[in-house]
C-alpha cells in the first residue's frame, strides 16, 4: 500500500539521520535505564545525580574488582561495571556527579525529627558517632564520602542493614557504626535522610 | 532532730548507691560505671572517627590525631569541649557521654598509640615551616614553637603534641583560634596561643602543618 | 488443493466459501494465544548488556522492572564485551497431550507431518532474532519464524525502535519512535495480547476461545507510532497501522494464500499507562484500544467490517531480592459492526460485540523455579454465521484456567565458556471451562461424519511438557 510504503520510508529516513543526534547521552544511558531517566533513582538502584565524583568511581572500580560484594551489587552491579574502561569511569562520574540531585522524600515524615539528631549528634550515650563528621552538616558528602542526603529511604535502610550484617567497607568505619543502630534508629536515619535536598556537587 | 538528719542521710546514701548500680541506662553515661568493657566500647566510639588507630581522619571536618597525645591535654580539652571553652556541638555532646572516671584509662590507651602519621598533606612548604617551628619569627612576634612543643613537637604536660597531626586539622585550627577555642577568658589555657596564632600569616600556618604533619 | 481453491473452482471468481478462510484465520490465532510466536529470553540481549536473564525477566518472558526500562529505551543499553551482531535462535520443542483425541482429519490446517491425534511431540516454533542495538539510539527485536513441519518462514512479531531523551515540564522523559507489525508487540508490560500470560502454549488444539481482532491483526499489517515514558511513571502511545497488501505479505511469508484480509485506511491503537512504584513494589493502571478496519478475504463490495477494541489492565508486581509476583488483570470490549460479512453472509448480525478477560499470576523463586495460574474468558454476542460451524449455541464464549510450573536454570547465567544460553523447562495445564457456548458437545457435531466423537469443552484440556532454548 502506497500509504504504508511513504510511512515506512519516512520512518527510515527520519531515523538514520536522527541517529546520531542524541547519541551522546547513549553511555548514560547505560546507567539511567536502571538508576532512573534523570539518574535520580528508581527503586533499588540509588540516585547517582549530584553524586561525590570520587565516591562514584571508587564504587565503579570496587564493582568491577568483586570489593563490593553486598546482594544487590552482585546480582546487577558486577555485570554493569565489568566492562568500563577507566576513561568511561571517569566520564561517567563527572557527568553524574554535575548533575542536581533531587530527594527522594520516601521515608518516614514522623521519625525525620529523630533521623535529624541522629545525623547531627550521634548518639553518644550508644556510642554512635555523628554521622556529620564525615558526611557533612548537610549530608552532602566530601571527595570520596558520598553523599546521603536525598537518596531513598529503601537504599540508605539497606546499605546500613548490610554493613550490620558485616559487608566490609574497606577501611571506612561504617560497618562499626551500622551495627550499633538499632532498626528504629536506622529507620529514623534513613528517613531523614530522604528528605534533604542538595546541589549538584562541587569540586 | 538527729532522726531527721539520719533519715536524710541515709536516703541520701542510698540515692547514691542507687545512682552508681550496674545496669542503670537512662541515667546517663556520667553515672555509668567505668567498666573495662564500657570503657572499651567508648574507645572503640573515639576511633569511629578519629582512626583505627587514633591517626585522625579527613572526612567532611578532619578529625585530629589522637595517638601518642598528651594525656593531660586530651583531658583539658574534653573538659573545655563540656564546658563550652572550646566550641564544637558534635564534640560537646561526645564530652558529654564519657562518664569522669572512665577518661584516665581512655586517655592513656590513646597516649600509648604510635600509628604512622596520617600523611597526604602537600609538601612544597616544608623548609619553611621547619625553619618557623625551630627558630620562629622574631620579626613577627612569633616564638619558636618548639620551644613550648618541644623540638620533636611531641608536646609535654598540658602542651599539645603536633608531630604527626593532620595538615587540614593544623591549618583550620589555628584559622578559628580566636573564635572557637579560648572562649572562657584569659584563665583558658588555650588563651595563650591567641597573640601566636594572630601574627601568622595564613602561607605560614600552612608551611607549619605541613611540617609537623610529617613528623613521626 | 487448499480450500480456498476449491471454493474458487466451485464458485468461480467470487468465492462465497470465502468464511472458510476467515473462519481459519480465527481458528488459527484463538488457538493458545499465539499470535504472534513470542520471544523468551533472549540471549543477544543478554551479551549486549552483559546482564544475566535474572536482571530483565522475573522468568523468561515476564519483565521485571529494568526489563521493562531495557524494552523502554530501545533495546540499545550496552555493557557487555560483545562486538558480534545481536542474533539469536529460539527452539520450542514439547509434548502435548489433550484429554480427547483430536478428529482424524481436524486440527489447525495444515498440521505438521507426523501429526497424531494425541500424544505429540512437536518443535512447534523455531525463531531466529536480530534483537539488540542496531545503531546508535536505534535497536530492534525482529523475530523470523518457520514452522518445521509446516514449511516456510515469515517475518513474526516484531518492532524496530529509536528513543532518545528530552525533559517535559521539568521531568525527564523518553520519547520513542516506534516500528512494529504487531498490536501490543511493542508494550513493556505482560497483560496486553502479545506478552500476557501464557506467552508459550501448545500450538495445536483442536479447538480454543476465540481471540479478538487484535490477535488477528498480528504479523500482517505495518505501523509506525510514537510514545513517551516521562518521569519514570506514565506511559502514552499512539501508534497508526495499515494494511498491507497481498504482495508485501507473501513477500513476509504472512498470511498465505491468494485471498488475504485487507484493511483500507489508518488504524489507530493507543496505550496509557501509569506505574507507580514504592520500594520493591509495582502497580500499573493502564488503557488502550484499536479502532481497524477489515475487507476479509479482500472481497470488496460488500462493506468494511469495523472493530472497536477498548481495554483497560493492571499489573502490579513485587520484585524482591528472593522471589517475585507478578498478578496480571486485562480486559478488552470489542463492539463489531460486520457490514462486509453480514452482507457476504459470514455473519448473522451486522452489530456484535466481544469481551476478552484474563487474569493471572506469577511467582518466581530466584528467577528459577516458577508457579503461574491463570483465568481466561471469553464472551460475546450469538452470531449464527460466525460460530454456527463450532457452536451448537452460536456463541464464542469459552473460558477456562492455565497452570504452569517451570524451571529456568540458567537465568543466572549458564556454565561453560557459553554463557548466555537460556532455557525455561515447564509442564503446562490448561482446562477449559466451557468452549463456544457450551460444555459437552459444544458443536453439536456428535454422530456428524468426519467427526471423530462428542466435542467437549473438557476434551480439549491439555498437557504440555516443553522446552523454550535460547542461543
Amino acid at each position: 500500500m502506497k500509504r504504508f510504503r511513504t510511512k515506512m520510508a519516512i520512518l527510515a529516513i527520519s531515523l538514520t539521520t536522527a541517529g546520531p543526534l542524541l547519541a551522546d547521552d547513549l553511555a548514560v544511558r547505560n546507567c539511567t535505564w536502571c538508576h532512573g531517566t534523570a539518574a535520580q533513582g528508581y527503586s533499588k538502584a540509588p540516585r547517582l545525580a549530584g553524586q561525590r565524583e570520587d565516591y562514584l568511581i571508587n564504587q565503579l572500580q570496587a564493582f568491577a574488582t568483586h570489593k563490593r560484594d553486598e546482594f544487590l551489587s552482585t546480582k546487577y552491579m558486577w555485570y554493569a561495571a565489568a566492562n568500563l574502561d577507566s576513561s568511561s569511569v571517569h566520564n561517567l562520574a563527572a557527568f553524574l556527579s554535575a548533575l542536581p540531585p533531587e530527594a527522594a522524600k520516601d521515608g518516614d515524615s514522623e521519625l525525620v525529627a529523630e533521623g535529624r539528631t541522629i545525623f547531627e549528634n550521634g548518639v553518644p550515650d550508644e556510642n554512635i558517632a555523628a554521622c556529620q563528621a564525615c558526611h557533612g552538616p548537610k549530608a552532602q558528602g566530601v571527595r570520596e564520602i558520598p553523599r546521603l542526603g536525598g537518596l531513598s529511604y529503601t537504599y540508605l535502610e539497606r546499605r546500613l542493614e548490610q554493613w550490620g550484617q558485616g559487608h566490609d567497607a574497606w577501611g571506612t568505619p561504617m560497618p562499626k557504626v551500622a551495627r550499633s543502630l538499632s532498626p528504629n534508629q536506622i529507620a529514623a536515619l534513613a528517613s531523614y535522610l530522604s528528605f534533604v535536598e542538595g546541589e549538584s556537587s562541587e569540586k | 532532730m538527729k532522726a531527721v538528719r539520719l533519715r536524710v542521710a541515709l536516703t541520701s546514701a542510698l540515692a547514691i548507691f542507687l545512682a552508681s548500680a550496674p545496669g542503670q541506662t537512662q541515667a546517663g553515661a556520667q553515672d555509668a560505671p567505668a567498666t573495662a568493657g564500657a570503657t572499651e566500647a567508648k574507645f572503640e566510639y573515639c576511633t569511629t572517627c578519629h582512626g583505627p588507630s587514633a591517626q585522625g581522619f579527613r572526612g567532611f571536618y578532619t578529625m585530629p590525631r589522637l595517638a601518642g597525645q598528651q594525656p593531660q591535654y586530651i583531658e583539658n580539652q574534653l573538659r573545655a569541649f563540656l564546658e563550652r571553652r572550646r566550641l564544637n556541638p558534635v564534640m560537646a555532646n561526645v564530652a558529654h557521654g564519657i562518664a569522669p572516671e572512665m577518661i584516665p584509662a581512655l586517655v592513656a590507651r590513646m597516649s600509648a598509640l604510635n600509628p604512622p602519621p596520617f600523611g597526604g598533606a602537600p609538601n612544597g612548604d616544608i623548609a619553611l615551616g621547619k625553619e618557623i617551628y625551630t627558630n620562629g619569627l622574631p620579626d613577627q612576634n612569633v616564638p619558636a614553637c618548639s620551644a613550648c612543643h618541644g623540638p620533636d613537637a611531641k608536646g609535654q604536660r598540658e602542651i599539645p603534641r603536633l608531630a604527626g597531626q593532620l595538615y587540614w586539622y593544623m591549618v583550620f585550627t589555628l584559622s578559628i583560634w580566636s573564635t572557637e577555642r579560648g572562649q572562657g577568658g584569659r584563665q583558658d589555657i588555650s588563651w595563650i596561643m591567641r597573640p601566636t596564632v594572630a601574627n601568622l600569616t595564613p602561607k605560614q600556618v600552612e608551611a607549619l602543618a605541613e611540617y609537623v604533619s610529617a613528623l613521626r | 488443493m487448499s480450500a480456498a481453491a476449491l471454493a474458487r473452482q466451485s464458485f468461480g471468481q467470487r468465492s462465497r466459501l470465502a468464511i472458510i478462510p476467515v473462519v481459519l484465520s480465527l481458528l488459527v490465532f484463538a488457538i493458545g494465544w499465539l499470535a504472534p510466536s513470542p520471544a523468551s529470553a533472549l540471549p543477544s540481549f543478554a551479551r549486549q548488556t552483559g546482564q544475566p536473564c535474572a536482571t530483565c525477566h522475573t522468568i523468561i518472558p515476564e519483565l521485571t522492572p529494568y526489563g521493562r526500562r531495557f524494552k523502554l529505551t530501545g533495546y540499545t543499553v550496552r555493557g557487555g564485551s560483545t562486538t558480534l551482531p545481536p542474533l539469536t535462535l529460539l527452539l520450542i520443542p514439547g509434548f502435548a497431550q489433550t484429554a480427547a483425541k483430536a478428529d482424524p482429519q481436524s486440527g489447525p490446517a495444515p498440521n505438521p507431518p507426523g501429526f497424531k491425534t494425541n500424544d505429540n511431540f512437536i518443535t512447534q516454533q523455531v525463531s531466529g532474532y536480530y534483537a539488540g542495538q542496531i545503531y546508535g539510539n536505534l535497536g530492534a527485536m525482529i523475530q523470523v519464524t518457520g514452522n518445521p513441519g509446516e514449511g516456510g518462514v515469515f517475518l513474526d512479531g516484531s518492532d524496530a525502535r529509536y528513543v532518545g531523551q528530552f525533559s517535559l515540564f521539568g521531568k525527564d522523559a523518553f520519547f520513542g519512535v516506534d516500528a512494529n507489525n504487531a498490536p501490543t508487540f511493542q508494550d513493556p508490560w505482560n497483560t496486553l495480547n502479545d506478552w500476557g500470560f501464557p506467552q508459550f502454549s501448545w500450538a495445536y488444539n483442536s479447538f480454543g476461545v476465540p481471540g479478538n481482532q487484535i490477535d488477528a491483526l498480528q504479523a500482517s499489517v505495518g505501523g509506525a507510532g510514537m510514545y513517551l515514558y516521562w518521569n519514570d511513571l506514565l506511559y502514552a502511545e499512539f501508534t497508526a497501522y495499515g494494511g498491507l497488501n497481498q504482495s508485501t505479505l507473501e513477500a513476509l511469508g504472512e498470511q498465505p494464500g491468494p485471498t488475504p484480509d485487507q484493511h483500507p485506511g489508518l488504524m489507530p491503537y493507543w496505550r496509557l499507562a501509569l506505574e507507580p512504584h514504592w520500594g520493591d513494589h509495582y502497580l500499573m493502571v493502564g488503557t488502550f484500544g484499536m479502532y481497524s478496519q477489515t475487507v476479509p478475504g479482500g472481497q470488496y463490495g460488500y462493506g468494511i467490517d469495523k472493530y472497536l477494541d477498548v481495554g483497560f489492565d493492571a499489573q502490579y508486581q513485587y520484585d524482591g531480592d528472593q522471589y517475585s509476583v507478578t498478578i496480571k488483570a486485562m480486559d478488552t470490549m470489542q463492539w463489531m459492526t460486520l457490514d462486509n460479512s453480514f452482507a457476504y453472509g459470514s455473519a448473522s448480525n451486522i452489530n456484535d460485540n466481544q469481551n476478552t478477560f484474563k487474569i493471572n499470576g506469577t511467582f518466581v523463586w530466584d528467577h528459577t523455579y516458577a508457579f503461574s495460574a491463570g483465568y481466561f474468558s471469553v464472551s460475546g454476542s450469538q452470531d449464527a454465521g460466525l460460530w454456527g460451524a463450532t457452536s451448537l449455541a452460536n456463541s464464542p464464549n469459552g473460558n477456562g484456567l492455565v497452570f504452569d510450573l517451570s524451571y529456568a536454570p540458567f537465568s543466572h547465567g549458564s556454565p561453560g565458556l557459553y554463557s548466555t544460553y537460556n532455557g525455561r523447562f515447564g509442564v503446562q495445564y490448561t482446562k477449559y471451562l466451557e468452549l463456544y457456548g457450551g460444555t459437552n458437545n459444544f458443536d453439536g457435531l456428535i454422530g456428524t461424519p468426519g467427526a471423530g466423537g462428542q466435542h467437549n469443552a473438557s476434551g480439549n484440556n491439555t498437557l504440555w511438557l516443553y522446552a523454550a532454548l535460547a542461543f
